[in-house]
């Protein structure tokens, strides 16, 4: 039995891959833009200590992906029965859940990265102006907005699949 | 609502100026028009604040984290008053500052002196012998260690001593020689750096220089512990600097009025519902005065202050975070709020940290007594929390745990929650949608409300209640696919098709060629795309409160059915594993809830800001910013 053999008679295996896929991309998006508005915080709060907290807010913000993904992930894994003793899911199954996870996957690892560029230069901005901190945390949301479509439809997805 | 502005003109004797000002400060009600200014007595007040503050700093490592309570209370003449002792303290901080800086100057030099002359330990001559004579050249300096073959070869006699990157070397030659060897020597990279006015072996120096540093260090302890000695008197230089901070902001109003001999002319933006207070104050004062009051004129940029009940104050601050409302339009705030209260507590949509997170804002309300924004904030905050228990019970679930497990065999067993988003997502959709519908309508109310208002007529109809009836055409031709009458899709369609021809037709009605027209109602036709975004945005609610609820489910299946579970059978382990599961889940979903707080926080506004405020807001207003008490410290009576 070739490799390939074995994953097209496995449903679950392809399932643990779409689990596997949400929870590792969307979490490292969802790394690399809190890491880059970490950076940009910490050239501020070098500065001015005070601004702290409104600097941890943006911060934050690049951090939902991963929970999305790791959400997703979960999901996909209690309805393919990974968690505990499961019971074993048809090649369709599984495939229709690997796709399913496509969409937080990609959606949330690129929509992070691109949040936390947005978190970072709102950052700097708060450095400058700190009274218009809300409007910083405004733009970075407005990226999060496809983390959450994405986040919506990968839902819907595993939701839809007959096991 | 906006709260009316008045513009306030005020002459008065000279001598009554100081005194007005300091009454209008206190009740906060004007903000002044500029006449030119800055001088003198308010750079005097700046320096004085400046000063307070740098001491205040230099204080800040040694005080005690200030604590979490709210403000002190104090009268301004109090504040006032310790202006004076605190400036007294200051001369002596920046006395003591200034020994700091000499002490980290010297220790410096010293500590440099002595990391050159390191390497030249060994040397037994006393560094002032060594220097050239009237034959031989001498020369004391570094070589890099790569450098030494070079040097060796270069045909001068050297000496090396220590040092590991770069080695202190003496160099000797016949002064007849040096001018053939010297491109050598440097090409091997020496540099003479000689000793100075030193005086004795390099051992002794060594030896000296680490004494003076010991010294230098024992000197800035001691100067660290008397600065530190004076920790305790930080209160003081803070309340001083709250005094001093009032005082320069009425130095400065002072210097922006316009004057005379005899006599002071004041221009500025009152409150209307202030106006009878300013005048009283004024009157208390004095009776040889002339107040006039007149309302805004076309152009002049009127300042904005926001006033709503209670309930719709809070707020202000999710309007304030997006902008204020230009002068004479709409506050969207009692528009928004009862849509921020219901979207926040769908998102959050869990019983237990909607509980969690009333408790703590009142809590934190309570303690600390915060004022302005930070209490606006944590009211949103608040009511947001009660929103989510009411929420939680309808659409989501309670600390991560479904409504029917907790109602197992009650009655209610099958009631909670209205809809479960996780089994039937696409009802839970329709409802968000549906809000989202309603929201939009309902701003578009408002935006032909204010056209009508202006006399706009034809921009109600055509800009904004036409698409209601669009919007409304073809969602009722979706009717036939529900089970209603297809006459009723009918009529939607022919609904959606007669106001899209409106729009057509009259969108561009500024425009005066026909092409021109056609080509800009063509181009506000396709804005139904972005009422469709617009309505798929509201589908965040949704997701958002999936988030929470999956999330919190997911970290019970952790910490109970997995970890916990893992101990079964252990009697002995059961009970410690018990209080550590307790303890690791209770910190989990404490970080869960900060994180979606924080999410649902700015989604809710971020729908009231684009899919609603875009529809009629006309943001840019500026803050009504009154001359008043500033402090950071102190909360003045």
């Amino acid at each position: 039995m070739t490799f390939f053999d074995t994953i097209g008679m496995n449903g679950q295996l392809l399932a643990a891959a779409g689990a596997a896929f949400a929870a590792m991309f969307a979490g490292i998006g969802s790394a690399i833009g809190v890491g880059r508005a970490g950076e940009a915080g910490a050239a501020i709060i070098a500065e001015d200590p005070d601004k702290f907290g409104k600097v941890l807010v943006l911060q934050l913000l690049p951090g939902t992906q991963g929970i999305y993904g790791l959400l997703i992930g979960f999901v996909i894994a209690g309805k393919a029965g990974l968690l505990g003793a499961g019971t074993a899911i048809s090649t369709t199954a599984g495939l229709q859940l690997f796709f399913a996870s496509l969409p937080i996957a990609f959606g949330g690892l690129l929509s992070a990265i691109a949040q936390g560029r947005t978190a970072a230069t709102g950052i700097a901005m708060v450095g400058k102006r700190p009274e218009e901190s809300g409007k910083a945390i405004i733009f970075a949301v407005m990226v999060e907005t496809y983390a959450v479509l994405a986040l919506l439809f990968s839902f819907l997805l595993v939701n839809g699949v007959q096991v | 609502m906006i709260v009316p502005m008045k513009k306030l003109t005020l002459a008065a004797p000279l001598e009554y100026r100081e005194e007005i000002l300091q009454a209008l400060q206190s009740i906060c009600a004007v903000q002044l028009i500029s006449a030119g200014g800055g001088g003198q007595a308010s750079a005097e007040a700046e320096g004085r604040v400046q000063r307070l503050q740098s001491a205040g700093e230099l204080l800040k490592p040694f005080a005690k984290k200030e604590g979490f309570g709210p403000k002190p209370e104090a009268t301004r003449q109090e504040l006032e008053a310790e202006i004076q002792p605190a400036l007294e303290l200051c001369a002596e901080l920046e006395g003591l500052q200034r020994r700091i800086a000499q002490n980290g100057g010297d220790t410096e030099k010293r500590s440099q002196q002595l990391s050159a002359l390191l390497p030249w330990a060994e040397m037994a001559d006393p560094l002032e012998n060594v220097h050239s004579t009237q034959n031989v050249r001498v020369m004391a300096g570094t070589v890099p260690a790569e450098g030494v073959k070079a040097l060796m070869e270069s045909g001068a006699l050297v000496r090396l001593y220590g040092g590991d990157k770069e080695r202190a070397a003496l160099v000797i030659c016949p002064k007849e020689q040096y001018e053939d060897i010297a491109p050598d020597i440097r090409a091997a990279g020496f540099q003479e750096k000689g000793f100075g006015e030193l005086k004795g072996s390099a051992a002794e120096n060594i030896e000296r220089l680490k004494k003076e540093i010991a010294a230098l260090k024992a000197e800035r302890a001691e100067l660290s512990a008397q600065l530190a000695a004076f920790a305790h008197r930080r209160e003081e230089i803070c309340r001083a600097l709250d005094g001093a901070a009032i005082g320069r902001d009425r130095e400065r109003s002072i210097e922006e009025l316009a004057h005379t001999d005899t006599a002071f002319l004041l221009t500025g933006w009152v409150r209307e519902d202030m106006t009878d207070k300013v005048r009283r104050e004024i009157e208390k004062i004095t009776d040889v005065y002339y107040l006039d009051l007149e309302d805004p004129a076309e152009g002049d940029a009127v300042p904005t202050a926001l006033k709503n009940s209670r309930l719709i104050t809070p707020y202000e601050a999710v309007t304030s975070l997006y902008s204020l409302p230009a002068y004479g339009t709409v506050d969207g705030t009692p528009l928004m709020a009862p849509f921020y209260f219901i979207f926040f507590g769908m998102m959050l949509s869990d019983t237990v940290y909607g509980a969690v997170l009333a408790l703590g804002a009142w809590a934190f309300l309570k303690y600390t007594k915060p004022a302005g924004m930070v209490k606006n904030l944590a009211e949103v905050l608040m009511m947001g929390g009660i929103s989510t228990v009411f929420m939680g019970l309808l659409f989501g679930t309670c600390a991560g745990v479904s409504w029917p497990v907790i109602f197992r065999g009650t009655a209610l067993e099958n009631t909670f929650p209205l809809i479960d988003s996780s089994a039937d997502p696409i009802a839970m959709l329709a409802l968000c949608a549906a809000m989202g519908i309603v929201q939009m309508f309902y701003a578009v109310f408002i935006a032909a409300y204010s056209c009508v208002k202006r006399g706009d007529w034809a921009g109600a109809i055509v800009d904004n209640l036409a698409w209601v009836f669009i919007i409304t055409g073809l969602l009722m031709m979706a009717a036939p696919s529900l089970g209603l009458p297809a006459a009723l899709g009918t009529a939607g369609k022919w609904m959606a098709i007669a106001f899209a021809a409106v729009v057509l037709l009259f969108a561009g009605r500024s425009k005066k060629n026909i092409a021109g027209r056609l080509m800009s109602g063509a181009g506000k036709l396709y804005d139904v795309t972005s009422w469709l975004g617009d309505v798929l945005s509201y589908a965040r609610i949704f997701a958002l409160g999936l988030s929470t609820g999956v999330i919190g489910l997911v970290l019970n299946t952790l910490c109970w059915d997995m970890l916990f579970a893992s101990f079964k059978g252990k009697p002995a382990l059961m009970a410690a594993g018990f209080v550590i599961v307790t303890v690791l889940s209770v910190a989990l979903h404490a970080f869960m809830m900060a994180i979606s707080t924080l999410g649902c926080f700015v989604h809710a506004a971020r729908l009231q800001y684009v899919e609603f405020f875009g529809k009629f807001y006309e943001a840019g207003g500026k803050a009504f910013r009154p001359l008043r008490y500033e402090t950071k410290y102190v909360n003045v009576k």
